[in-house]
């Protein structure tokens, strides 16, 4: 059987593949400037980037891990799909608007507008790319982990397979193939979610409260109420619940797909499309994980190993047969590489358009430069995170082969890893917040002189600062130029203004 | 809230700032709703235990019960923000009749 499955497995595998290319190759033709590798230039709808969003948030951890959590400890599992929710909405009320309308590729463009661009960008920079690597080796090791299984091959190979497929979709199709791989992945997520929760609860008469009843009876009301059973003290879960709300709100690799759609009003439609679809996948997994318990059990898939993440599979397999196994398999495989290819466009958009085009350059880079960078950089972003990938996992390996107990020890540290990345995310979210709702920041009605010596606009202006899709023009030609046409044809409007090298002029209304 | 804005001709600066606070104000209460909503659930989660281990009917408890409430009024702030943005110039308008 087992066989079989691996057949049925690498199939799926194969044509995931085969049409994720295919996607890239078509986005190729579609991507010659940094507008289009960062930013699809723009032209994704609000639909498809509310899947996109989607897919790239929920990663493996949404199937696997949280479904697995939920069988073996019944509610207190449920807290982690609440809270990777929750911050969706404050994402929507906080970040989007200003994010959309004021950065150009990054999240480092809105922390440092209108403040001293090197030190700015150079500390953004290093807090996002630690973010992006560590997230970036927790899903890669999943999916070498994964590939070695199907394919027998080892682990190093694997590594090497999904970085390398990871490079294809990021070098040649920019966003814009990254956008489709997280479309065609949320579908399928959603599709097997909704698959597998519905062969659960067609055992219990369609009713989710049949469900949990059942659990109740075979594991006592515990299951259905809250305990300790994944936080190690009260305070540990109000810590844990701060992570997770504001963690998802700053994620980079996330907040990088508001730049992808036409303006604002598309951006906030997006995270409402992708709240909604993220919402009602977090409700499969409840059914997932009770039906794992009730119809799997808790103690064998334990046995199973993998620190229970194997619940849905193994339950997909006792609904579905080994044809839905191979399929769920398939969509984790697809889910992790989806992820991975979301993180390192993030990355490389750190690196080249943070660091290399506005710390080293201070911005003197041709168009063709920065695409040539950015491209660079995506060479270097996969390499790096290969040659991480190998070293832990030896180093590990070596540890565990020493002492078996190490084991136990290397999975309890990924759980803890993968909350420690919400964490660090979790200190973005103050930053940006202040930096963009603070009053102190804008000087409002007075114009802001940058430190470059550029003009900058006031809070009060910015109807000016936005061309017709609703881009900042930041300091164009074109903005200086709208900025005296609006002070002749409008001299009843108090505007301010601070021109270049220091000189500050102010356009006073007529009498 | 640095959105292109929508005011016309006689608009003057002071009606730009108003815009702009409004805004600001309708997102920062949106966000403390969702913020108080669910610290609510995770203070119970972590300090009021029996109270949400409280089994309403056989099979539902409510804890279960307020995290899925919790979900839906995600879904409802949200939709209460896309409803607010539309009606934002038509409040300033009426505030300075």
């Amino acid at each position: 059987m087992q066989s079989n499955v691996n057949g049925i497995s690498i199939g799926f595998f194969f044509a995931f593949m085969a049409l994720t290319l295919l996607i890239t190759y078509w986005a190729a033709k579609r991507t010659n400037t940094t507008e289009q590798f960062f930013a699809a230039d723009g032209k994704i709808t609000a639909w498809q980037n509310g899947w996109a969003l989607a897919g790239d948030f929920l990663s493996a951890a949404a199937l696997l891990g949280i479904a697995g959590i939920i069988t073996a400890n019944g509610f207190d599992g449920m807290i982690y799909s609440i809270g990777w929710l929750v911050g969706w909405p404050v994402m929507l009320f906080l970040i989007v608007e200003p994010l959309r309308n004021v950065g150009k590729f990054t999240f480092a463009d809105v922390v440092a507008y209108r403040l001293k661009q090197k030190p700015v960008r150079s500390a953004a920079a290093i807090g996002t790319l630690a973010i992006i690597l560590f997230y970036l080796i927790a899903q890669m090791v999943a999916t070498g982990s994964l590939i070695k299984l199907l394919f027998g091959i080892p682990y190093v190979w694997s590594v090497i397979l999904v970085g390398s497929v990871m490079l294809l979709y990021v070098l040649f199709g920019g966003m814009l193939a990254t956008t489709w791989v997280q479309v065609v992945k949320a579908i399928l997520l959603l599709v097997a979610g909704a698959l597998l929760a519905f062969l659960v609860l067609r055992r219990f008469d369609l009713s989710p409260l049949k469900l949990f009843t059942v659990a109740a009876e075979k594991y006592g009301t515990t299951v259905l109420q809250p305990g300790t059973r994944v936080v190690s003290g009260q305070w540990d879960a109000i810590s844990l619940g701060l992570g997770l709300m504001f963690g998802t709100a700053a994620m980079p690799h996330v907040l990088m797909r508001i730049y992808t759609v036409k303006d604002v009003k598309a951006a906030r439609l997006s995270i409402h499309y992708a709240t909604g679809l993220i919402g009602i996948f977090h409700l499969f997994v409840l059914v997932i994980g009770f039906g794992a318990m009730v119809i799997v059990g808790p103690e064998i898939i334990s046995k199973a190993g993998g620190g229970g993440n194997m619940a849905a599979p193994m339950l997909a397999e006792a609904v579905g047969g080994d044809a839905f196994f191979g399929f769920v398999c398939a969509v984790a495989f697809a889910t992790m590489l989806a992820v991975v290819a979301g993180l390192t466009l993030s990355g490389v958009a750190t690196l080249s358009h943070d660091v290399w085009v506005n710390v080293i350059k201070s911005g003197d880079v041709s168009k063709s430069e920065q695409l040539r960078i950015a491209r660079a950089s995506t060479i270097l972003i996969a390499v790096f995170a290969v040659i991480l990938n190998r070293s832990s996992i030896d180093d590990s390996d070596r540890r565990i082969r020493r002492n078996p107990g190490n084991l136990v020890r290397r999975t309890k540290r990924r759980v803890h890893g993968g909350t420690r990345i919400f964490d660090r995310v979790c200190g973005q979210f103050p930053i940006f917040s202040a930096r963009h709702n603070l009053e102190a920041f804008y000087h409002r009605g007075r114009g802001l002189e940058h430190p470059d010596g550029s003009l900058q606009l006031s809070c009060s202006d910015t109807a000016l600062a936005h061309d017709p899709n609703g881009r900042a023009w930041q300091n164009t030609p074109e903005y200086r130029r709208r900025l005296v046409v609006r002070a002749i044809e409008k001299p009843g409007h108090h505007l301010h203004a601070s021109l270049i090298r220091g000189r500050r002029e102010r356009v006073a209304p007529d009498p | 809230m640095n959105e292109r804005l929508s005011l016309t001709g006689g608009d003057t600066g002071d009606k730009r700032v108003q815009l702009v606070r409004l805004r600001l104000m309708i997102a920062s209460s949106l966000t403390a709703a969702m913020v108080a909503i669910y610290f609510s659930f995770m203070t119970l989660f972590a300090f009021g235990n029996p109270v949400l281990g409280v089994i309403l009917v056989p099979g539902l408890s409510l804890g279960i019960l307020s995290g899925i409430l919790v979900i839906i009024c995600s879904f409802i702030l949200c939709f209460a923000l896309s409803t607010s943005r539309g009606r934002v110039p038509s409040l300033i308008q009426a505030s300075t009749r």
